[in-house]
């Protein structure tokens, strides 16, 4: 403890005994943050388990005000400091966790600081007293930022910022919150050329993009790049069901597992159980709970979509170890240490070493525990991914995170929010917006027509009369009209968030937001799983679910949009490679050995291709002509390949293909039989033209369409519905695609579609992926098999339910084939 | 079985279904046609959501190719004309009213829907009158909203629903496509309009859809 009669103490003692307090000496990596920080650098710590990063980088902005009023006598929190530190969190769910770290060291050494958060949670009343003074420190997220960003009169507040620190960084490296992020630094920076930035983040394989990002390429100041505590210890294992041939090989869910997980989370005393869907954590926490009726309130559910006060109540249990298990999504893969947590539980593949790695460093927060992690995989061709992945953790090769280049949509929503909050000159903002690692290649052309979209509505003169969202007066451009000010607030907060609808009982206890789309689909009484528990809906309205409690069985399960994670590059490599040892009839490892059947059968009835094989397996079932490609690329690959083949085959046959992709293959199914032989010597696999044929083929799929509802929200388009929204603005509705039909019949030349086609080809299709993957195709033996019955690797594609089609068949001519197929499968049950 | 156009008979009244969106009373040469939603764009715009124009301009061809094709003599609309006070912009009312110089010689009635409620008059120019639902031809009512058809009367036709069907196979994507509609005497039109949405409706047995495909209508007995 501090004596009370000593009032001036320096800065380092007071750290210290802050530490001696809790029990725990400063990691050397932590002692180079603080130095770093007062010497004025910015940087990026990063570690794969997060111990102490958190400290790392808090410590700083104290230690330096400590250092600056060293006699506590003068401290008085009736006064605290002007505002001087921003931490920006990537969810709003973590804000009140991270804010009670970041007060711990603050109390026990007794600072005058008032911290607080400002997220879409925060009281109203809250925002309105921060708008006239912001706290010392401020926990907020990239939505809530880019909102303060309207705020002009804030602006002299932020331009005294000493430090903005980002949490996760890795979180939002990558996507469009992360951009916006970007974005809103360098607004940050140009207020306070001084301004300290630092970025926590797990550890990738592309650290340096990460830093860039972060700071900006250009960064005059001194950047640093600390790397954290790695000495921790880690024990991968799986649970393999004793008999492996009556494993439900796409069962999705692996439920059967459900007795074998029991068992083992019996053996410990908290776990947290990751699942990959929100859905898939509603049934398995159904399963575990009859599997062990006993266990009813110490295992939780917890996953985005549940109301914020059921998930904060979950968060304590694991806190206080009074939760034996959690079952939940990546909403737990985030932030907050859950130092009782002794073991991670995790349903089906990971798909990436560097999450499977981030995942089991939730556990064994002792500083000299053992991160355990238990794999159960849902089929038994995950055995193979994590055999892949403990492989590639061991070598080192982390998953590199790939950035968006300029998206337009956010950029556009960024000068609202800039020319809101005070206006701006284009020149200038141009020049700041440039600093941006995502932006630094825009072109004056581009700037120009973001200007036209928001001032003009597009680029042509006459195409948007009577539109103004953003005025120009004096060369200044500013936001003047109410309504559109309101507008944009409320759509700012929508990047994420699909259009999402309130579950509440009739009784008016809120269970949490499910998306609008499911909702609408479901019919009174129908009876859904939902934050745990089976409810059947009364009715809709005002965008509200009104849900009783109902018994039996449900009628369906809730989906949430979430977008499934593809086998990363680097893993689906390793798969390769295990897949290649297996050919050659090595089987290594517990996880491996445990497959022999299965590559048995697939070896007796097709192959196992080696690295240098095209396995290509061709049947024919009851629905149609099927083709099975093995490329083992990941899913999004798949994708564009299968639309990519099916629109190659169907330019010289007049037919529909309906396709699925997983992380191994995909299928081309048809009504009618292909020459396969003489496609593939027309070039089938041919990487020339590629660009141009993927483009064209995704007119055919619609793929565009699909991306393009994205960025009509973020452009600020569409407005969904949600929770709050006034009901007034329903004549302001209408679907991303009504936009996105309109504007390629009436204004094709807009940069937003354009966006959804490179966003297509960039994120979903990895097009710089597939090249390479067409280029190793290329050069692969193709191998043709017809095998007597569906193979282990096909059976999976074919029970999948993501399906895709491209066709040369006019929409009648299909409908009318559909038609006739449902008369038929009607006659045949008659 | 596919065809351009179809005639039914509901009742002992002949009605021709067009692809174009409209429904065609041979006997009368009455050309209906449902929520055109006219200005819509305009209304996004005014409110800083940037639709570009072209889309009214779009739903008055449809409109026209259907009165030159059918050489009708009146124009019906079934209600929700405009779609908000602010949808009648300086542009919307250029297009109307080139359209209906055009047309002069056809009449032209405007069914009251729920988003003209509060239309009070148009330009006497355009010649457009205003009625509430309920009134008809023969044994033929117009309104807006479906409802239940009178004993006396042989159809309702109406619109508001948008309707859509929704054509799946097992393992296809389902394909949505705008119909028309018919539950007991009440036929559904689908929207004209070119920036309007649709909404899957669920027929109940015995009822009829004509789904629209490119210009092709597909029927189905529910």
């Amino acid at each position: 403890m501090l004596q009370p009669t000593a009032t001036k103490i320096p800065a380092a003692r007071r750290i210290d005994s802050f530490f001696e307090q809790v029990g725990w000496k400063p990691f050397r990596f932590q002692r180079s943050v603080w130095h770093a920080y007062e010497q004025g650098c910015s940087g990026l710590v990063h570690s794969a388990t997060g111990t102490g990063k958190t400290l790392a980088v808090w410590l700083g902005p104290l230690k330096k005000w400590l250092r600056e009023n060293p006699d506590s006598s003068k401290w008085n929190p009736k006064r605290p400091p002007a505002a001087r530190v921003l931490w920006v969190t990537p969810l709003r769910a973590l804000a009140s966790d991270t804010e009670a770290s970041l007060r711990a060291p603050l109390e026990a050494i007794g600072m005058p600081w008032r911290l607080e958060s400002r997220t879409g949670d925060s009281k109203s009343s809250a925002k309105a007293r921060q708008l006239k003074r912001l706290p010392t420190a401020l926990v907020t997220t990239p939505e809530s930022l880019s909102l303060m960003l309207t705020h002009e009169k804030l602006l002299d507040q932020l331009a005294n910022l000493e430090a903005v620190i980002v949490d996760e960084w890795h979180e939002l490296l990558g996507t469009k919150r992360g951009i916006q992020t970007e974005l809103a630094l360098a607004r940050l920076r140009r207020l306070n050329p001084a301004l300290r930035i630092w970025g926590v983040s797990a550890t990738l394989g592309n650290l340096q993009d990460a830093q860039e990002s972060l700071v900006g390429p250009d960064f005059a100041g001194p950047v640093r790049l600390v790397e954290g505590y790695r000495k921790k210890r880690l024990r991968i294992e799986s649970i393999i069901p004793a008999k492996i041939e009556r494993f439900p090989w796409s069962g999705h869910i692996g439920t059967r597992m459900v007795p074998q997980v029991a068992e083992a989370l019996a053996e410990v005393k908290s776990a947290l159980v990751f699942a990959n869907t929100r859905s898939q954590t509603e049934i398995w926490y159904q399963h575990l709970l009859k599997q062990r009726p006993d266990w009813a309130g110490r295992i939780a559910l917890h996953h985005g979509s549940l109301d914020t006060s059921v998930r904060r109540w979950v968060e304590n249990g694991l806190r206080s170890g009074d939760l034996r298990a959690v079952v939940c999504t990546s909403s737990l893969d985030l932030g907050v240490d859950f130092t009782a947590v002794d073991k991670v539980f995790q349903i089906g593949s990971p798909k990436g070493a560097a999450r499977l790695l981030q995942r089991a460093g939730r556990s064994g927060h002792q500083p000299d525990a053992a991160s355990q992690l238990a794999f159960i995989p849902t089929n038994a061709l995950e055995l193979v991914e994590l055999a892949a992945a403990q492989e590639s953790i061991r070598q080192g090769r982390l998953e590199a995170r790939p950035l968006l280049s300029k998206p337009l949509d956010v950029l556009a929503q960024h000068a609202v929010t800039i020319a809101l909050g005070g206006g701006f000159d284009p020149q200038q903002l141009l020049e700041e917006v440039r600093t941006c690692r995502a932006y630094q290649s825009l072109s004056d052309q581009e700037w120009q027509w973001v200007l036209d979209f928001i001032v003009r509505g597009g680029k042509s003169l006459n195409a948007y009369p009577d539109f103004h969202r953003v005025k120009v007066e004096d060369g200044r451009y500013r936001v003047t009209e109410r309504r559109t000010a309101m507008l944009h607030r409320m759509n700012i907060g929508t990047i994420v968030s699909d259009a999402a609808m309130k579950v509440k009982y009739q009784s008016g206890k809120t269970l949490g937001t499910a998306e609008e789309h499911y909702l609408s689909k479901l019919k009174a009484g129908d009876r859904f799983l939902f934050a745990g528990r089976l409810v059947s809906l009364v009715r809709v309205r005002d965008n509200i679910a009104y849900v009783r409690r109902a018994t039996g069985q449900p009628d369906s399960i809730p989906r949430w949009a979430g977008s499934r994670m593809p086998l990363s590059t680097e893993l689906s490599a390793a798969v390769r490679s295990k897949l290649q040892e297996a050919s050659q009839g090595r089987l290594v490892g517990r996880e491996m050995k445990s497959l022999r059947r299965l590559f048995e059968l697939q070896r007796r009835w097709s192959l196992i291709p080696n690295e240098r094989q095209l396995l290509i397996e061709r049947i024919k079932t009851r629905d149609g002509y099927q083709l099975f490609v093995f490329p083992f690329e990941g899913r999004l690959v798949h994708e564009g390949l299968a639309a990519l083949l099916a629109y190659r085959m169907t330019r010289k046959l007049k037919t529909t293909f309906t396709m699925a992709c997983n992380d191994y293959g995909l299928v081309l199914q048809s009504p009618h039989p292909v020459d396969l032989e003489r496609r593939i010597e027309e070039g089938l696999f041919s990487s020339e033209r590629l660009v141009g044929d993927i483009l064209e083929s995704l007119n055919a799929t619609e793929m565009a369409k699909r991306q393009f509802r994205q960025i009509a929200r973020v452009a600020g388009l569409i407005h969904p519905g949600y929770p709050g929204r006034p009901k007034s603005l329903s004549h302001l509705q209408a679907s991303s695609n009504l936009f996105f039909d309109v504007f390629r019949e009436y204004d094709a030349e807009n940069l937003l579609l354009e966006q959804a086609r490179r966003e297509v080809l960039d994120t979903q299709l990895e097009a710089g992926r597939m090249l390479a993957a067409l280029d190793r195709l290329e050069d692969c033996d193709v191998r043709i098999v017809d095998p007597p019955k569906l193979t282990p690797l096909a059976f999976p594609l074919l029970v999948d339910k993501l399906r895709e089609r491209v066709s040369s068949e006019t929409l009648a001519e299909r409908i009318q084939r559909m038609q006739t197929q449902l008369e038929t499968a009607a006659d045949a049950v008659a | 079985m596919q065809t351009t156009e179809t005639e039914i008979t509901v009742g002992t009244t002949r009605l021709v279904l067009l692809p174009g969106r409209g429904v065609f009373l041979p006997k009368d040469r009455i050309l209906c046609v449902a929520d055109p939603h006219f200005g819509k764009e305009a209304t996004f715009r005014r409110h800083g959501i940037p639709v570009p124009t072209g889309s009214t301009r779009g739903t008055l061809s449809r409109i026209e190719r259907m009165l030159q094709a059918t050489n009708a003599d009146q124009l019906v609309i079934l209600g929700d004309m405009f779609h908000a006070p602010s949808s009648l912009a300086a542009d919307v009312r250029d297009e109307l009213e080139q359209f209906f110089t055009h047309t002069v010689r056809v009449k032209c009635t405007l069914v009251r829907g729920n988003h003209d409620a509060r239309l009070t008059s148009l330009p006497e120019a355009w010649g457009v009158e205003i009625t509430d639902p309920g009134a008809g031809h023969r044994r033929c009512v117009w309104g807006h909203e479906p409802a239940a058809v009178d004993p006396d009367v042989d159809a309702l036709l109406c619109g508001h629903l948008h309707p859509a069907v929704s054509y799946a196979v097992p393992g296809a994507k389902p394909e949505r496509l705008p119909c028309f509609w018919l539950s007991g005497g009440c036929l559904v039109l689908p929207a004209i309009g070119r920036f309007t949405g649709t909404h899957v409706v669920q027929p109940t047995s015995g009822d009829q859809t004509w789904a629209i495909a490119d210009q092709q209508l597909i029927p189905r007995r529910w």
